[in-house]
């Protein structure tokens, strides 16, 4: 594979705003429940004693937000999972269901990343494709051109990293362990955030 | 549907985990708690026998649903405990090492275990069967470059192992009781096509052979013993003849069962709070006719979907068409309904290459259909067999014909349906 598109995401400026998933869901015209993207916000820590006045409470909670879609991952579960081969991993790096040979199975629920949904209505899987239907035109991606704080971005997982030098490959806290697919997500973790590793090459 | 009710699961395969998603979905809001033997959560058995035996595949990769699923799901998981017993006057079960259970609906999907041989030798190292990760561990501890795999039983499992393993360097003979691959599944075109394949691929098939005995060296299995008087060295065997439905907790607590837990149509056993679904069970087909035992992951998924419904008091009758798979090498075997009572064969394609597909047709309506790298002739037929297509067989046997163009009368079967 010489080519491999994924997301960047700036965890330090995303706010949960749920924007990209609303321009998301509106471009795909999915029904309520489905969405190819969400937005976890994350929390951590607690109320404490507060040593200097004892009996008093304070809190020492941090919380951030993680904008997620599909990873289009490199070594990704829910193709292995597919007993129709319906899903299949381009040249490009994109992971992309074919809704014609679908059997709406579900087993690629398997997905750590919860990144495939099952679409009641048409009996079938569906999932981010990366605004698949954009190339070649120049135009973003509908979530990274609606982030109204420009926290998105999505290319080459490569050029990404040269880009975003702070970024770490693979993800942040709570998602899953990168090892499993090595997930082509690039975050610059919020300063909050324990960073996974796990995920050891971009390209293979 | 807010509900102090307990429902609990006893099994950790695709079915019980199936049933806890669905019931979620179902809006059911009470406990549900799965209780499964295996340590594990529940995980997919289809790689067990393909990539996990080739590859360092690990159990990372395995699970059908992640952890963060059913804690958000709030799914209680009691893995690596063995129910032993199901009390139905007091509606509770009993757990090894653990406090029993009490339910108010109890689903069983506990699944099959694998038939082992009642012949001499059986109990050597070296023999194995195939259902658990951990069985695929122990037997991929020997797949060795040069190691002699001996494999009883040229069905699904035997035969993945068999391409995985001579892809791996291993000198692979399968063994098979009656005179073609796939006897029970497949056509006799298809038999000879993954025939073919196998023996290009430097597999050796004994068809018509019965395994009699194992010889054995020091406690380690040695050789396969066959009925003709032939001796099969081997340094590795893998029993692959079937499996038998688990259904001894159902029995033991006087639910009707009939080699499989019986079951209605909406997965109901023969006591009202009590549902199975998958391997274990037996039940009747409303597409077919009759009452069946499927063991695949297509039925147990769609048995579980039913299951749940039930559980909540809907309504929902198991009414789907089966369908099953098998990847051998670089060919996907696909097949979609139940052939029997068929009147007609129609081959459309080469039946030399991959693509071409198999119709069992009676008096023209589609029964059946088997076809390798296809999987959009595959879908067509599942439609077509769901909605008692009939076709004409003169334009479906001749490829360069549309498929749609094989359906009579009724337009609207090919228009994509949902199928949810
Ligand atoms: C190697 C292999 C390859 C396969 N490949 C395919 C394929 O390509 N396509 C296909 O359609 N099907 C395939 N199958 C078949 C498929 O895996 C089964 O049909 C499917 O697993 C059935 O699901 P189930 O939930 O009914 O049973 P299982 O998945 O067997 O689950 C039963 C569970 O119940 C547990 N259990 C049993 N008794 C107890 C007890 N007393 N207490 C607690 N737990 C208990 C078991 O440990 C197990 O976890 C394959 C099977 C194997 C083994």
């Amino acid at each position: 594979m010489t080519k491999q598109l994924g997301f960047y995401l700036d965890a330090e400026a995303c706010n949960g705003c749920a924007v990209c998933l609303v321009a998301c869901k509106d471009k795909y015209d999915n029904p309520v429940g489905v969405n190819f993207r969400k937005v976890i916000h994350h929390t951590m820590g607690s109320w404490e004693q507060d040593a200097a006045s004892p009996g008093f409470m304070v809190p020492q909670i941090s919380a951030y937000s993680l904008s997620i879609a599909c990873n289009h991952c490199v070594t990704p579960v829910c193709l292995e999972a597919c007993p129709v081969a319906a899903i299949s991993k381009r040249d490009d790096g994109r992971v992309l269901i074919d809704p014609e040979v679908c059997v709406g199975c579900r087993l690629c629920q398997c997905c750590p990343y919860d990144a495939p949904q099952f679409n009641e209505a048409l009996g079938v899987m569906t999932m981010c494709d990366g605004c698949v239907d954009l190339e070649g035109t120049g135009e973003e991606q509908a979530c990274v051109a609606a982030c109204p704080q420009r926290a998105l971005e999505f290319g080459d997982i490569e050029e990404l990293r040269a880009k975003h030098g702070d970024a770490v490959l693979g993800g942040v806290e709570p998602l899953a362990d990168p090892a499993i697919t090595q997930p082509s997500l690039l975050v610059t973790p919020h300063r909050h955030s324990t960073v996974l590793t796990g995920r050891t090459n971009a390209v293979e | 549907m807010l509900s102090n009710e307990t429902f609990v699961l006893i099994g950790g395969g695709y079915a019980s985990s199936r049933t806890a998603d669905c019931l979620r979905q179902e809006g059911f809001d009470g406990r549900i708690v799965l209780v499964s033997e295996e340590p594990h959560l529940p995980y997919s058995r289809p790689p067990l026998c393909k990539k996990g035996l080739v590859s360092q595949l690990d159990i990372t990769r395995l699970p059908l649903r992640h952890a963060a699923f059913y804690e958000r799901s709030r799914i209680e998981l009691m893995l690596g405990k063995h129910v032993t017993g199901i009390d139905r006057a007091a509606r509770r079960v009993r757990i090894e090492g653990e406090a029993s259970l009490d339910y108010d609906k109890l689903l069983i999907g506990t699944g099959g275990r694998p038939r082992r041989l009642p012949i001499p030798g059986n109990e050597l190292a070296g023999i194995h069967v195939i259902r658990t990760y951990e069985d695929m561990v122990a037997m991929r501890a020997g797949f060795a470059p040069g190691a002699r795999l001996a494999i009883i039983g040229a069905g699904y499992i035997g035969l993945e192992t068999a391409a995985s393993a001579v892809g791996a360097g291993l000198d692979v003979t399968v063994i098979e009781l009656s005179a073609r691959l796939m006897s029970r599944v497949a056509a006799p075109v298809t038999s000879e096509f993954f025939a073919r394949y196998h023996l290009d691929h430097g597999v050796k098939l004994m068809l018509h052979r019965s395994a009699q005995g194992f010889e054995g060296v020091d406690g380690r299995v040695a050789a396969v013993l066959l009925d003709d008087g032939t001796r099969v060295a081997a340094d590795l065997v893998l029993v692959a003849a079937g499996n038998i439905p688990e259904f001894s907790l159902a029995a033991e607590a006087g639910l009707t069962c009939e080699g499989g837990i019986v079951v209605d149509d909406r997965c109901r056993t023969s006591d009202p709070l009590i549902f199975a679904a998958g391997d274990c069970t037996r039940h009747p087909s409303v597409r077919y006719g009759r009452r069946i035992q499927l063991e695949s992951v297509d039925n147990a998924l769609e048995q579980a979907r039913v299951a749940a419904a039930g559980m909540c008091g809907r309504k929902v009758r198991h009414a789907h068409v089966p369908w099953f798979w098998s990847d051998q090498y670089n060919l996907k075997l696909q097949i979609v309904g139940l052939a029997d009572g068929f009147d007609e064969i129609v081959v459309r394609g080469d039946p030399d290459k991959p693509g071409y597909s198999i119709w069992y047709l009676r008096e023209s309506e589609v029964l059946c259909m088997e076809t390798v790298n296809n999987p959009r002739e595959f879908m067509q037929a599942g439609r077509w067999i769901g909605a008692h297509a009939k076709v004409d067989a003169r334009i479906l046997r001749d490829a360069g014909h549309e498929l749609d163009e094989a359906v009579i009368g009724k337009n609207e079967l090919l228009e994509p349906v949902a199928r949810g």
